[in-house]
């Protein structure tokens, strides 16, 4: 297993026109399994395909390892990669579809059989050796796909959003699979999806991207307790945050048309966004932050209910419990900590340590 | 819309009807060759002068014998029979024996029979009635070049002496001669086998071309062109061809038939006045005989007012108008008086001579399937000219091909697959062609294929070239080989010699081997395109993703082809092979407008032959069961391509 | 693959592609003489449109035109008109029938001609419709069927049923879904099939040659191919080369035009089969 190093790493499609990566410098520590999150669009794959080699940075260098690679073509990085399609190659046999890697490679007949039973039953696939993809499901796809990296014992396993294909039952059980399995591997594991849920359960670390640029790397609850920066904050949280408009004046925050005051006791002047998560909210008073708000609308969420309240001309979401007994056009008091607030620029998203 | 609709189903039904009744003419037509001088226009004039109420049309067709013969057969088949028959001296016994022609005993009496050449009018005789009233005579004759040949030669001998001194090839061959294979060769070969006193029938009916006599014509015919004494180029002449060679000088004997004597005696031709004529030379201890040839008209059967049409004849054949047929265009004159007329004699004082030639001239073998001993005759006489075979090997299978012709069409069909050596033939010629040609078109097609998933400037140009040959009329684009691989205008021979590959032009269509190259390049160029659309198709299905990950388990571009982009072509190949493999075993119009089926038959493919036993050979049962067999073979072949080029993946 | 080597193949391809034209239109334009003098020059010395007006004047090949044209776009409008009808109703049937019928047709449609043509001669014959243009355009539509109706057939299925459906509700009898709904959709996969049976008609040879012994009913490709000696010196090679680069010139224009879309149908095709 080894470690993955972007420097600087800049790509654009289209002779320049569109910008996929700008100047992106990162570090995935080996044995780590990392998560690039980001939505569609956002240079997620491309940096996946950059480690690859399926694509050449414009500018900057990739390392795997201590080696340069930037001119290797895939064939001789040493990567696997697992396809968001599976990519199974229809005209072989699921064993010979496993065994490829190792056959290009110039293994033995033997030593390739071997290694291709013991990665099929670790995965429970031994039983469809014979068989050819279309005869499979989508879940059995998957794992060929998967046992076709895994036999080759790579230096680093890629992921290219394997589980979007899934059912969604089958994928829950899946990601904790693949998170237990990778980790008895001791594998460096870059792995890319859009599904903040995945990234938050399977990674050591999660490298949040947004256009072509890297807007926090760090640990699921580094993430989500700290985000550096508004898209981090938006992106991330088991229910979209709450963010409001406004300035930063004389120490408090006013809403952008003045229907909301919140006071902050903050150290800044000018135009910001602030940030507040739903389950940060609580009913009642003397977190710091007491405000009355008036419910409008109700949504039931399993064991939470989303309450949209409204104070003055803006509204909130606030997580409580199922139990909670409310209904619409009650008015609440609702108080949160002050420490629980985020503030970001609302120019450059970054986030501001004002308090 | 019902209204739309009636109105259009009536529409259609009107024009049908209208389309479907032809007017039946009330014009006489026939079929000849270019009218060179206008003769038969004249002719015609003056018949319309004199019969206003009578109207003939002359139809040119192409100078072959061979294919007007064809057009007339295929008159005859279709139900619309072209009224006046003008035939060549061979055409009568078939004609007749097809039941096209009407007899003209009742007016073309034997005491009108005798103002003609005698020669002429027997061949217009069938089983014991007439068909035929003789237009123009011919026979072969030697021309010679009066001012460098002092004394012409009588016998081989003296011949092969005056040809090892005087000639100088490849400047001044010795003879030019017609050693294409079509009916002319047939007359020339007739004349060496009769002058060293062999004979194809004799009198009882039985074959006797297998002799020694017949060993020795062809011989010497070989003999001319492997001394050089003929040119190679003669295996693609016809008449005009070997007219062409003698007036440019380009020779010093010519054989040909009287015609070529007023075009070699006008005012613009180079030979003027150096050009003499003797019999035909023959072997020693044996006697001249010169092969009669000639035209003449007949009337089809099923002509309304058939009156009609023996006014035209009777006065085609008169003295007037074969002294216009004469002048104008050299014809010889059937009627006898005229080789005595002083009018003719002033221009043409060697008629006399020419008398005592023609009425020793002696007729082929008189015959219904005559096309088809005369087919054997020409193939295998141009085989042994080319090279292709012993002469040896080449009278023991004329002889038993025609043995077989003679007994008829006794034998079942399937006895005579086994014994028609024709058909041999070309299934080996069917089976070259196929597997050079696909192989080639599938490499070259694949190559090109890849070349377009590339991606350069000028792409969907290139793509669009390339779908170019496919679209074109293959049988008209075969014309255009045709012209390419001529000699000496064409201009990949020029290519050839320009880049340095050849150091002198190659006779493309005149040899076995370079004609069926030729063929298969011809194709080639057609039928690729066809092989990289499907193949393009192909490669444009196999999803990115997999040739990804195939790079990334660790194959380069070479290796990738064997594991990946060829297993996923396969089905496309699959689809492109069985199209291609069936088009090219059944390959027709290239062929036929680029070589016929020759030289010596060597391009002769399948389809040629089937069609050639049921629109020249009259055959339509024969044709049809081989028929059958074919498209059973093919279908077998089909299941077989399928078979082999279906991976496990897809049979689950 | 090196981007270099790429464009001097392209035009290593198009010249192989396109050189038998050009030398056809070379040899046309050059004046008669010119045609057969040696060395072959490559560029006419001297441009000249005799060798075309000697074509019309030898022979009556506007006829040849005529005939081609109407027996080119009969079979053409025949064909489609039964092959939108069959197609339409193969819409109908259970997807898995209506491909192993078009299977089916395919193999009437990879004989080759060669071998149809006889038993095509018999029953034209036995119609009366020797020599007459219906005849033709008959045998084509007989021979082009197959191909229409998958090209038709592939275009048909992705118009979603849905859309009959909420025809027939709205009063649409059959024949007016498939006049006013399926043709207009279709008419990218029509122009293509028009154009491909057009170009097969147009350059058809044996047929026209077997069915047409009159010479005044030739088409082009039978009339070029009797092309022969204006004298008896010579084959008119001028001259031919002419007619061959008339007859051609207009498929080359549907061709260039119509390039993707034939690309497209015949892939599809393709993949289908």
């Amino acid at each position: 297993m080894a470690k993955v190093v972007l420097e600087k790493v800049t790509k654009t499609f289209m002779g320049g026109r569109v910008s996929a990566l700008k100047d992106v410098t990162l570090e995935v520590p080996h044995g780590k399994f990392v998560t690039v999150l980001g939505p569609s669009g956002c240079g997620k794959s491309t940096l996946l395909r950059l480690v690859a080699g399926l694509e050449k940075p414009d500018m900057g260098e990739i390392r795997i390892g201590d080696r340069r690679v930037n001119d290797l073509p895939p064939a001789k990085r040493n990567v696997a990669m697992v396809f968001q399609n599976y990519a199974l190659y229809p005209h072989m046999r699921v064993a010979d579809n496993i065994a490829i890697g190792l056959r290009l490679r110039g293994y033995s007949a033997e030593g390739t059989k071997r290694k291709v039973a013991e990665v099929a039953e670790m995965l429970g696939i031994d039983r469809l050796l014979d068989r050819y993809p279309r005869q499979l499901s989508g879940g059995q796809q998957q794992r060929v796909a998967l046992a076709r990296a895994l036999v080759r014992e790579p230096e680093v396993f890629l992921l290219d959003e394997p589980l979007s294909n899934l059912d969604a039952q089958i994928r829950e059980q899946t990601r904790s699979e693949l998170k237990r399995l990778f980790k008895e591997l001791g594998a460096t594991v870059i792995y890319v999806t859009h599904d903040q849920a995945e990234a938050m359960t399977m990674s050591d670390m999660v490298v949040v991207i947004e256009a072509g640029e890297v807007r926090q790397v760090g640990t699921p609850e580094l993430i989500y307790r700290d985000p550096r920066h508004r898209f981090v904050a938006e992106f991330v949280g088991i229910q979209r945050i709450n963010i409001l408009e406004g300035d930063l004046k004389g120490g408090d925050f006013i809403a952008a048309d003045e229907g909301l005051v919140i006071p902050l006791a903050a150290f800044h002047q000018g135009r910001v966004y602030l940030g507040i998560r739903p389950e940060a909210i609580h009913v009642g008073e003397g977190m710091g932050v007491d405000l009355v708000a008036q419910v409008t609308h109700i949504e039931p969420l399993g064991p939470n209910k989303t309450l949209f309240v409204k104070i003055g001309t803006k509204e909130l979401k606030v997580l409580v419990r199922a139990d909670f007994e409310v209904k619409v056009g009650d008015t609440l008091g609702i108080t949160f900590s002050p420490g629980d607030v985020y503030l970001f620029d609302a120019e450059t998203g970054r986030r501001l340590y004002v308090r | 819309m019902n209204f739309r609709y009636r109105f259009f189903a009536s529409l259609s039904i009107l024009v049908v009807l209208l389309l479907r009744a032809p007017s039946k003419a009330e014009v006489l037509r026939m079929i000849g060759p270019e009218d060179v001088g206008g003769a038969w226009a004249e002719v015609i004039k003056r018949f319309h002068e004199r019969h206003p109420s009578i109207r003939v049309n002359y139809i040119s067709g192409p100078w072959s014998t061979d294919e007007r013969q064809n057009m007339y057969i295929r008159s005859f088949l279709s139900g619309d029979p072209v009224e006046l028959v003008y035939m060549d001296v061979t055409w009568t016994a078939k004609f007749a024996a097809g039941g096209w022609l009407l007899p003209l005993d009742e007016w073309f009496t034997p005491e009108k029979q005798q103002e003609f050449l005698p020669g002429a009018v027997k061949a217009g005789y069938y089983e014991g009635r007439i068909y035929r009233v003789p237009v123009r005579a011919d026979v072969g004759m030697l021309y010679y070049r009066r001012d460098l040949i002092p004394k012409p030669p009588r016998t081989w001998r003296e011949f092969e002496r005056i040809c090892q001194r005087y000639s100088r090839p490849p400047d001044v061959y010795c003879i030019v001669f017609q050693g294409m294979q079509y009916e002319g060769l047939v007359c020339d070969f007739l004349e060496y086998l009769w002058g060293a006193g062999g004979e194809v029938i004799d009198p009882k009916g039985r074959v006797v071309l297998d002799s020694p006599q017949g060993l020795e014509a062809l011989k010497f015919m070989r003999k001319l062109i492997e001394r050089g004494w003929a040119p190679k180029a003669v295996l693609s002449f016809q008449e005009q061809h070997s007219l062409s060679a003698f007036s440019q000088g380009k020779a010093l004997f010519m054989r040909n038939w009287p015609y070529a004597w007023t075009i070699l005696n006008r005012q613009d031709s180079p030979l003027r006045g150096k050009v003499g004529i003797v019999p035909f030379i023959h072997k020693e201890g044996h006697e001249s005989v010169g092969t009669l040839g000639g035209w003449g008209l007949g009337i089809a059967r099923g002509v309304k007012e058939p009156e009609r049409a023996s006014k035209f004849i009777e006065f085609a054949t008169s003295t007037e108008a074969q002294k216009i047929l004469h002048f104008r265009r050299g014809a010889v004159p059937s009627r006898k008086a005229l080789f005595f007329d002083p009018d003719i004699l002033k221009v043409s004082p060697h008629y006399r001579d020419l008398y005592e030639i023609v009425m020793r001239a002696r007729a082929r073998p008189v015959h219904p399937d005559y096309p088809r001993i005369s087919d054997t005759l020409q193939k295998h006489v141009s085989a042994v000219l080319a090279g292709v075979e012993g002469p040896e090997e080449a009278l023991k299978i004329m002889a038993r091909s025609i043995e077989g012709t003679l007994r008829g069409r006794e034998e079942g069909y399937l006895k005579r697959i086994a014994i028609d050596y024709d058909l041999r033939r070309t299934l080996l010629n069917t089976v070259l062609f196929t597997s050079i040609s696909v192989p080639l078109e599938f490499i070259l097609g694949l190559l090109i294929a890849l070349l377009l998933t590339a991606q350069f400037r000028g792409r969907s140009f290139v793509r669009l070239a390339v779908l170019i040959p496919w679209a074109l009329p293959t049988a008209v684009m075969a014309m255009s080989w045709q012209w390419m691989f001529n000699n000496p205008f064409g201009v990949l021979n020029d290519l050839l010699v320009r880049v340095g590959l050849a150091e002198r032009p190659f006779d493309w269509l005149s040899g076995p081997s370079g004609a069926m190259f030729a063929a298969i390049f011809a194709d080639l160029w057609k039928t690729t395109p066809f092989v990289v659309i499907i193949l393009l198709a192909g490669l444009h299905s196999i999803p990115q993703e997999l040739k990804e990950s195939i790079s990334i388990d660790g194959a380069g571009p070479l290796r990738r082809f064997f594991h990946l982009t060829f297993p996923l072509l396969l089905p496309f190949v699959r689809v492109a092979l069985i199209f291609r493999v069936i088009h090219a075993a059944g390959i027709f119009d290239l062929i036929w407008v680029l070589t016929k089926g020759g030289p010596a038959d060597s391009t002769r493919t399948l389809c040629i032959y089937i069609y050639e036993v049921a629109f020249r050979y009259d055959e339509l049962g024969y044709a049809i069961f081989l028929t059958v067999l074919f498209l059973l073979a093919l279908i077998g072949m089909s299941f077989l391509i399928v078979r082999l080029t279906t991976l496990g993946y897809e049979r689950t | 693959m090196r981007r270099a080597l790429l464009l001097p193949l392209g035009l290593l391809v198009v010249i192989y592609c396109l050189f038998p034209f050009f030398w056809t239109v070379v040899t046309a334009l050059k004046p008669p003489q010119e045609v057969f003098s040696l060395p072959i020059r490559y560029l006419p010395k001297a441009l000249s449109a005799e060798n075309f007006v000697e074509v019309f004047h030898k022979r009556p090949f506007s006829r040849y035109i005529f005939n081609s044209l109407i027996v080119a776009t009969g079979g053409t409008l025949l064909t489609l008109v039964l092959a939108s009808l069959v197609a339409f109703r193969l819409r109908y049937m259970p997807v898995q029938r209506a491909l192993s019928f078009q299977r089916w047709l395919l193999v009437g449609a990879i004989v080759p001609p060669t071998l149809l043509v006889i038993p095509i001669f018999v029953v034209i014959k036995a119609l009366g419709l020797i020599n007459n243009p219906l005849g033709l355009i008959l045998s084509y539509c007989f021979l082009n069927l197959p191909f229409g109706v998958w090209m038709l057939y592939a275009a048909f299925s992705r118009i979603p049923k849905e859309l009959d459906e909420a025809a027939m509700i709205d009063g649409f009898s059959w024949g007016g879904i498939l006049l006013r709904i399926i043709l207009p959709l279709s008419r990218a996969a029509l122009a293509v099939s028009a154009a491909l049976i057009f170009i097969f008609c147009w350059n058809e040879f044996l047929i026209a040659l077997t069915l047409m012994p009159d010479q005044n009913r030739y088409t082009v490709p039978v009339g070029i191919s009797m092309l022969s000696g204006a004298s008896i010196y010579e084959i008119p090679w001028g001259q031919i080369n002419a007619a061959v680069t008339l007859t051609t010139l207009p498929v080359i224009l549907t061709v260039a035009l119509l390039e993707r879309w034939i690309v497209e149908g015949l892939t599809a095709g393709a993949i289908k089969g």
